[in-house]
């Protein structure tokens, strides 16, 4: 799974984070390194769609949430991998 | 940095600096930004605005080909032959004296000449030369140099 959207989504669903952390996080839970240029790629298209928001910061960090509609986004999305995944475990079982 | 449209820069630039001086980027991660710039460059771009970049971006090439293309002139002659055969003329006209015949009377490849031996010379005359049968014993000559005066 190397969705960045998807992984940048998941990142900020258990907390505020700002690219740096993301791309730490996103490393340790799914052993995939994001590049700078891929990673702002996701975060550009994700605010643009309303489904993060940058937070006021006084850091050059800028912090990311997860808005309503990205949360809610995240969740059909992560129930279609679920289904995708349970089907595919299930076909993969001997008869 | 560059890459990346103004208004993305103006946007992001400040965050995307930050994250640059957190992670220190490697050769993949530069391509990776160089990427990126490009894929905000063609999705923030108008379309008829990138349509003149292209077009013109495709004229300068066309330009620039042309210009280290070398400029070749071709003459060409109709003759008819009211005796003989247009093959046994073209086999007496390609023969090896006879090419090396004109070649000097005419003063053609002078800057080949002192590079190649005569056979080669020979050789690329008969490339530059074109024979091809028209109409009963006409047929048509031409031959093709980079001298226009040569041709």
């Amino acid at each position: 799974m190397s969705d960045p959207n998807l992984l940048v989504l998941a990142s900020l669903a258990d907390g505020d984070k700002h690219g740096y952390a993301m791309m730490a996080d996103i490393q340790e839970f799914a052993q995939v390194r994001l590049g700078p240029g891929t990673l702002y790629g996701a975060i550009t298209r994700l605010e643009e769609r309303g489904w993060i928001r940058a937070l006021a910061s006084g850091d050059r960090r800028q912090p990311y949430t997860l808005t309503a509609a990205g949360r809610r986004h995240l969740e059909e999305q992560l129930a279609n991998l679920n289904r995708v995944v349970s089907t595919g475990l299930n076909r993969l079982r001997p008869a | 940095m560059h890459l990346y449209p103004a208004a993305w820069r103006a946007r992001y630039g400040v965050e995307f600096q930050s994250l640059l001086e957190d992670m220190k980027p490697g050769f993949l991660d530069i391509v990776d930004i160089l990427r990126g710039g490009l894929q905000m460059r063609f999705a923030h771009s108008n379309f008829w605005k990138m349509g003149a970049v292209f077009a013109l971006a495709g004229t300068l090439a066309g330009v620039v080909v042309l210009s280290a293309l070398p400029a070749i002139f071709i003459s060409t002659a109709v003759l008819r032959l009211d005796s003989g055969d247009v093959g046994e003329l073209a086999r007496g006209a390609f023969s090896r004296r006879g090419l090396y015949e004109i070649i000097q009377r005419e003063k053609l490849y002078e800057g080949l000449r002192a590079e190649m031996p005569a056979e080669n010379i020979v050789e690329r005359m008969r490339r530059d030369i074109r024979i091809q049968k028209t109409k009963g014993n006409a047929f048509e000559i031409a031959f093709a140099s980079s001298d226009p005066a040569k041709a």
